[in-house]
């Protein structure tokens, strides 16, 4: 068991920089995943520290070794791939043991080892089956299980559940989970879906354009995104962006004035923040109430969407920009009717121009 | 009519109008090699001679065997024919195995990345788009032992003390010939390799590099393996044509020096001693030899397949 780390890490493929820089730690046993829109170099990441490719700058450590020049086989790791990576010629049990008979392990070993692994994968019945005879599902847990059964210092995962069904793929979620559980292994993960990053993760890494945007655990950054990227990309629905004018501060809070009209102070340390400066309020749509009294948003409600335990209303404001806000079943107002919204100050987000945003509580 | 009859009446139209589009082919089949073949067939039991080829009559399996004076006469007793048989079987066993190793390494040389790769690809087709008529009398000029270009290099290098007689030496002229079959087909082999490496997916290699296996093993576990359906059918299709050998060999050597394979040996009773009967019968149990290997071939290799995808 090992952590991982990055120094100022550098690629770049003839001329064209897809990895800026990166600078990351990550702690012995910890589930870390990176997260980012596709061509953010998440997977390119992954490879580096996998060694299958090679930095053009930086150094890769792995359990505090420096491993930047060391090849694939001596970094102590094992990798499952997005396609599984299975040999189609090779049962499931020689899949697994392939990788184990090169390290002069005796037979009775290796057949020990496959036969754990196999019981805990529940890939008991299937030793015998060539791949092509297996689900998507069980496909991904023999690829899984080919890496398990080396016992690497660190686990690294590339998008393995990208190519099954919706169900399948919580399904699969919760396995892995588990399996970090009872493992205590490094894992590092690669994935485009902020719902796996958040549900999986001790630690998040959200990658954009080759940077790290932002790093921490999933609930910082829910609750403080340091920038607009990270807030709109973290959530499982996007977070409502506003544009609105800063007014004046007041202690610890800056009043801001909303489109259509209203004010409100939002209770964020506002250093900086000039009166007339234009800034964005940012609102996740769980957060949007019902007005009881004065709204501070108000519009024609252009679609409800019914989705049975809530609704998702989209509101059109004075200003022609789209809210959307969730809403418990059977609350929303009707198409076409108007909606009033309230916003609870203390769940708003303010960013400066540049998308940097104010701190929070 | 009822709809039955009508999707029968569609059946029947179908079928008829399959039968069309075949009868082109079916007729040009039986016409340049049914036709041949069972005239060949039927030549080898008469005693036809070329000059004459409407007088013949039946003489039964005498070409292939016959008990003449107490001694045993007829193709099967004729110690030239066989040594023919062996000669062949023989080129076309190392031929062909030289074709696959060279054509393996070649085929993975391809496969790797490095410059101008497109055209290293359409360059070393060459030897397989030249008709074999031209290469064999290039490499005939090329072994010649007087002013052969192979004899002055290696004399230059100091390699050879006298001019070798590539073509004319018995122990020399087989290699000649397998040597040049070999340049020819290469090309050909590695390209049917080529394709199939380049089918193979690309994660396993990735796969096995962390997993730490090497490259050796990997080529021998995973490679071979999964190339082998596009590598039988390239040495079937490669031993048919060396069992089949005679351009390369006729105008090389002629036959003589030890070289004459059975297609040669045929052609030289048929034309040479203008003894159709014999020459059909020669060229009948050249066409036996060649159904039985290749069928054991396709049937030993299919039981194989078969014992894999079992188990």
């Amino acid at each position: 068991m090992a952590g991982v780390s990055l120094r100022r890490v550098r690629k770049s493929f003839d001329g064209q920089t897809v990895i800026r820089d990166i600078d990351l730690d990550i702690a012995d046993g910890e589930f870390c995943v990176f997260v980012g829109p596709s061509g953010c170099g998440k997977s390119t990441l992954l490879r580096l520290v996998a060694g299958l490719e090679t930095v053009s700058g930086g150094a890769v450590l792995i359990g505090g070794e420096d491993v930047t020049a060391a090849p694939p086989r001596a970094r102590g790791i094992a990798m499952v791939f997005q396609s599984y990576a299975l040999y189609p010629h090779m049962t499931v049990r020689e899949n697994i043991a392939f990788g184990l008979e090169t390290r002069r392990a005796r037979k009775a070993e290796i057949a020990a080892r496959v036969e754990a692994v196999a019981k805990r994968l529940e890939l008991e019945g299937l030793l015998e089956r060539l791949p092509k005879q297996l689900s998507g599902g069980q496909r991904q847990r023999v690829a899984i299980g080919r890496a398990i059964v080396r016992e690497p210092r660190v686990f690294l995962f590339d998008e393995p559940l990208s190519n099954l069904d919706a169900s399948l793929r919580v399904q699969m979620r919760i396995e892995i989970a588990r399996l970090h559980q009872s493992l205590r292994t490094t894992m590092i993960y690669v994935t485009h879906d902020q719902v796996e990053a958040m549900t999986l993760a001790d630690k998040i890494v959200v990658l954009n354009a080759g940077r790290v945007e932002q790093a921490g655990a999933p609930t910082e950054l829910y609750r403080h995104p340091r920038n607009l990227f990270v807030a709109g990309f973290i959530g499982s629905r996007r977070m409502n962006f506003l544009p609105v004018r800063a007014e004046g501060m007041r202690d610890g809070a800056v009043e801001v004035l909303l489109p259509g009209g209203g004010r409100l102070a939002v209770p964020v340390a506002g250093e900086g923040a000039r009166a007339g400066e234009a800034l964005t309020l940012g609102i996740r749509p769980e957060h949007l109430r019902l007005a009881g009294g004065a709204p501070d948003l108000a519009g024609p409600v252009e679609v409800v969407e019914e989705l049975g335990d809530e609704q998702l209303a989209y509101l059109r404001l004075p200003d022609g920009g789209l809210v959307t806000a969730r809403l418990e079943s059977g609350t929303a107002p009707r198409e076409g009717e108007t909606g009033a919204l309230e916003l609870p100050p203390a769940e708003c987000h303010l960013f400066r121009a540049d998308g940097s945003a104010f701190g929070r509580p | 009519m009822t709809r039955h009859d009508d999707a029968l009446g569609l059946a029947r139209i179908r079928i008829r109008a399959a039968w069309m589009f075949l009868a082109p082919t079916l007729i040009v089949l039986a016409a340049v090699a049914g036709w041949p073949l069972l005239r060949t067939i039927w030549f080898s039991f008469t005693d036809a001679e070329l000059g004459n080829l409407s007088g013949y009559r039946f003489i039964g399996f005498a070409n292939y065997l016959e008990r003449y004076e107490g001694e045993w006469l007829g193709l099967l007793a004729d110690p030239a024919w066989w040594g023919a048989v062996r000669r062949t079987i023989w080129f076309a066993l190392v031929s062909v195995s030289l074709e696959a190793v060279l054509g393996m390494i070649v085929a993975l040389a391809l496969n790797a990345r490095f410059p101008l790769r497109g055209l290293v690809r359409a360059a070393i087709l060459i030897p397989w788009a030249i008709p074999t008529i031209v290469s064999a009398r290039m490499w005939a000029w090329m072994l010649n032992d007087q002013f052969g270009v192979i004899n002055h290099a290696l004399l230059a290098l100091g390699l050879i003390d006298a001019p070798v007689a590539w073509l004319a030496d018995p122990d020399l002229a087989l290699w000649a010939v397998v040597i040049v079959d070999v340049w020819k087909t290469t090309p050909f082999v590695a390209l049917l390799i080529l394709a199939a490496l380049q089918m193979l997916p690309g994660d396993c290699y990735e796969a096995a590099r962390v997993d730490g296996i090497h490259p050796v093993r990997v080529f021998f576990r995973v490679t071979l393996p999964l190339i082998r359906p596009a590598l039988v059918v390239a040495l079937i299709f490669r031993a048919l044509d060396a069992l089949r050998v005679f351009d390369l060999v006729y105008v090389l050597t002629s036959g003589s020096a030890g070289t004459m394979s059975m297609s040669v040996y045929a052609r030289q009773q048929l034309v040479d001693f203008q003894d159709v009967g014999y020459g059909s019968a020669a060229s009948t149990l050249l066409f036996l030899v060649i159904a039985l290997l290749t069928l054991s071939v396709v049937v030993l290799g299919r039981l194989r397949l078969d014992g894999e995808a079992g188990r």
